[in-house]
């Protein structure tokens, strides 16, 4: 026999959703929703399920009802239920099947109450029939997507007709954000509001792309060795519009470009040289980008050795010699070039003297196999 | 496999005038010169003809090919996305599909054979559509050339888990709006999970589970109303040729010969040999060579190398092209003495061809076995 009475002693209650927002049946209705924010702003707060405890002592299931939602997103949602028919009434388990539910995204709100009949100590097995009945409210679908008619903004129009998730709102949202701000609107914003529509929510767009901010000047304070031009030319993005002037800011970009601006440095002996953190001051919608270098005294050639199987003729490079890094980076290829490519040599140590402002190099040279044979080279005169 | 490698060669983008040539296609208006990396349309039709020339083959059958376009195209109209789409069925027993960069889609024969009317094959493809229409392929290739940090596999994997279900969601709008039955979009799901099984989380961290995907499906099916069409009869009458299994058109073994039909081209190997979904083996002499059907374009691209899978070397049939890889201290030899010797298949051997072809009509395994 189903309940005749709810019974007081043994309510659980869920108060509320753990996420999301209460059914759109529940608020009331505007013509236009996304005009009439007051009336129709969708609450997206977060509530804690609550239990009483109960009373009694045991209770059996006897039944367990879905009620509020399509039947047959009842019957897949009872599917996933911990708690069976037969099993004893508890707590633990009702819970995590109001988690596992939750997490399906599929239900706003949720309730679970028990009913127990007829009455406890009338039963033959001393236990009370419980009928276990969760009122659920289903996710709202967003019916309708307003303000969103830029082609940008077309991945928002997008969510029309699909559940109403707020994280990928949100994430859409900041997606389109940051694709303006790449193509130097950095000062869009993409703000979504939601209001009770027919059939589910309306996604309110607001979306602010706001003005192209480009580059006005790049200068490089500090900059006295290496001409200007040289060093502009090495940040990369001029075909794209990237860091160049009249093109756009890119902070990440110009970042990793320091190291391509180190270039012509190492090639006057300036090997300490850095780059600092660009400085952007803005004027309007132009950007004043200073590239601060930090130029370092010249430092020339210290000792140069060669160590390994393979003797080698004197290199290019001498002591004192101002050091140039593309000049000591030849030396593997030109050792190889005399000795007909039976060697293979590495620059493998370099130490930088700061006191003394000089570069030791140390390269070793291999042989090469077949030619490791031959460990007579230079061949001795007969 | 040499993937990498036949990759490498296919991207051969040579500058031909003011137009940009990929495989000795001129790259389409509007992608010329610094032009042809900038927008998901050129960078979209780039990956296709990679994945064409490098990748699964096209699926030979023109009348499902056409089919499947014209089902997609209803349904790229029903969403009233303005650009033009291209659908492409490709030659796997796998049950697999994606979207590439920009407006394709992929689709496996193996796929389509786990369906059963045209409303379940719109969902599939509906699916697909709707990754592109919400720029999920842009997002990843984003990532791929800006480098963006994955620091947050968790977080990726929510992300990239939430785009199904938005694809899955879009697959019941679009199916809907162009007039199928949305309820195919479910059981299409649960086709795909039924051929599939239950994905592991760990192995799977871009797709949500198949009970969460079912359970969503149905949270949006209850605000359609019962009805629209399935067009179980108009499938089957088209796809009734469809192969099922490993294609022995594509590759074969019939007695001592490898038989490859459909590239016209077969080769006498005494050894043991073997065909896993068109790829064959073969040993001669000890040693393993593999035998893989590519296109004529990828294999004008292919220069004779060494890789990590051996020796690499084209051999051209009249009607297709096959990639021969040979690992070890002789596989140049072997490799270059397959290709020498080989030739047309014999009329004995192509009469003892037969694909299976897919049975309509069999019950299949759907997910789960009894529904929720």
């Amino acid at each position: 026999m189903r309940a005749a009475f709810t019974a007081r002693v043994y309510r659980l209650v869920v108060a509320a959703a753990l996420a999301g927002c209460a059914h759109p049946a529940l608020a009331p209705r505007a013509a236009d929703p996304c005009d009439s924010p007051a009336a129709s702003t969708v609450r997206t707060d977060r509530r804690a399920m609550s239990f009483e405890r109960p009373a009694i002592g045991v209770a059996r299931i006897t039944a367990i009802d879905i009620v509020g939602v399509a039947p047959a997103l009842a019957d897949a949602l009872r599917a996933v239920l911990v708690t069976k028919v037969d099993d004893m009434l508890d707590q633990a388990p009702l819970a995590d099947d109001l988690r596992r539910m939750w997490a399906l995204g599929v239900i706003s709100d949720a309730r679970i109450d028990v009913a127990l009949a007829p009455h406890p100590y009338l039963t033959r097995s001393g236990a009370a029939d419980a009928i276990v009945t969760f009122t659920l409210a289903p996710q709202p679908v967003i019916a309708r997507v307003s303000g969103a008619d830029r082609p940008e903004l077309a991945r928002l129009r997008w969510l029309a007709g699909t559940l109403d998730e707020p994280a990928r709102v949100a994430r859409v949202a900041r997606a389109i954000e940051l694709a303006y701000h790449r193509a130097g609107q950095i000062d869009a914003k993409v703000a979504v509001r939601r209001a009770v529509a027919a059939g589910g929510v309306a996604l309110c767009v607001a979306a602010a792309p706001g003005p192209r901010v480009t580059i006005s000047s790049i200068a490089f304070p500090g900059r006295h060795a290496v001409p200007e031009r040289v060093l502009a030319d090495s940040i990369h993005g001029g075909k794209q519009q990237i860091n160049h002037v009249g093109g756009i800011y890119d902070g990440p970009a110009l970042a990793e470009d320091a190291s391509w601006m180190l270039d012509p440095y190492y090639e006057r002996g300036m090997i300490e040289t850095t780059i600092g953190a660009p400085q952007v001051a803005r004027h309007g919608n132009r950007l004043a980008v200073a590239i601060p270098v930090h130029e370092s005294p010249v430092y020339r050639i210290g000792v140069v050795r060669v160590v390994g199987g393979l003797g080698v003729p004197p290199l290019a490079l001498v002591a004192g010699q101002v050091f140039v890094r593309s000049k000591a980076y030849a030396v593997p290829g030109a050792i190889a070039r005399v000795t007909s490519g039976a060697g293979e040599t590495q620059l493998v140590y370099s130490r930088i003297d700061q006191e003394a402002r000089t570069v030791d190099l140390v390269y070793r040279t291999d042989w090469r196999e077949p030619w490791d044979a031959l460990r007579s080279w230079p061949a001795p005169s007969r | 496999m040499g993937r990498a490698a036949l990759l490498a060669s296919a991207v051969a983008l040579a500058a031909c005038g003011h137009r940009t040539v990929i495989m000795g296609v001129a790259m389409p208006d509007g992608c010329e010169g610094d032009r042809a990396l900038d927008s998901d349309r050129c960078m979209g039709w780039v990956f296709d003809q990679i994945e064409l020339a490098a990748g699964v083959p096209v699926y030979p059958d023109p009348a499902i090919q056409s089919y499947v376009a014209r089902i997609g195209e209803r349904l790229v109209r029903a969403s009233g996305d303005p650009r033009h789409w291209t659908f492409h069925v490709l030659d796997s027993s796998a049950v697999e599909a994606h979207a590439g960069l920009g407006t394709t889609v992929y689709i496996t024969r193996g796929a389509i054979a786990t369906l059963r009317d045209e409303a379940e094959l719109a969902g599939l493809i509906g699916h697909e559509i709707g990754h592109g229409l919400a720029n999920h392929p842009h997002e990843s290739y984003e990532e791929m050339v800006r480098g963006l940090p994955r620091d947050d596999d968790a977080r990726a994997s929510r992300e990239a888990q939430d785009n199904e279900i938005q694809a899955d969601a879009l697959a019941v709008v679009l199916v809907a709006r162009a007039g199928y039955d949305p309820r195919a979009v479910e059981t299409m799901l649960r086709a795909i999970a039924g051929a599939e099984g239950t994905p592991d989380p760990d192995k799977y961290p871009t797709h949500p589970g198949w009970a969460e995907r079912v359970t969503r499906i149905r949270a949006l099916l209850a605000d359609y109303p019962a009805g629209g069409d399935r067009d179980a009869e108009r499938f089957r009458t088209t796809v009734a040729s469809l192969a099922v299994g490993d294609d022995p058109r594509r590759a074969a073994v019939v007695g001592d010969a490898l038989v490859f039909a459909e590239a016209g081209v077969a080769y006498d190997v005494p050894g043991d040999a073997k065909v896993d979904d068109g790829v064959a083996t073969a040993s001669i002499d000890g040693t393993i060579a593999t035998l893989r059907p590519i296109s004529p374009l990828a294999a004008s691209a292919l220069q004779p190398h060494y890789d990590d899978d051996g020796f690499n070397i084209a051999s051209r049939g009249p009607r297709g092209a096959l990639l021969i890889m040979v690992p070890g201290p002789h596989g140049q030899q072997i490799a270059r003495a397959l290709r020498d010797h080989a030739r047309p298949p014999r009329p004995d051997e192509l009469a003892r061809i037969h694909p299976r072809l897919v049975d309509l009509g069999a019950p299949r395994a759907l997910w789960p076995a009894v529904p929720p």
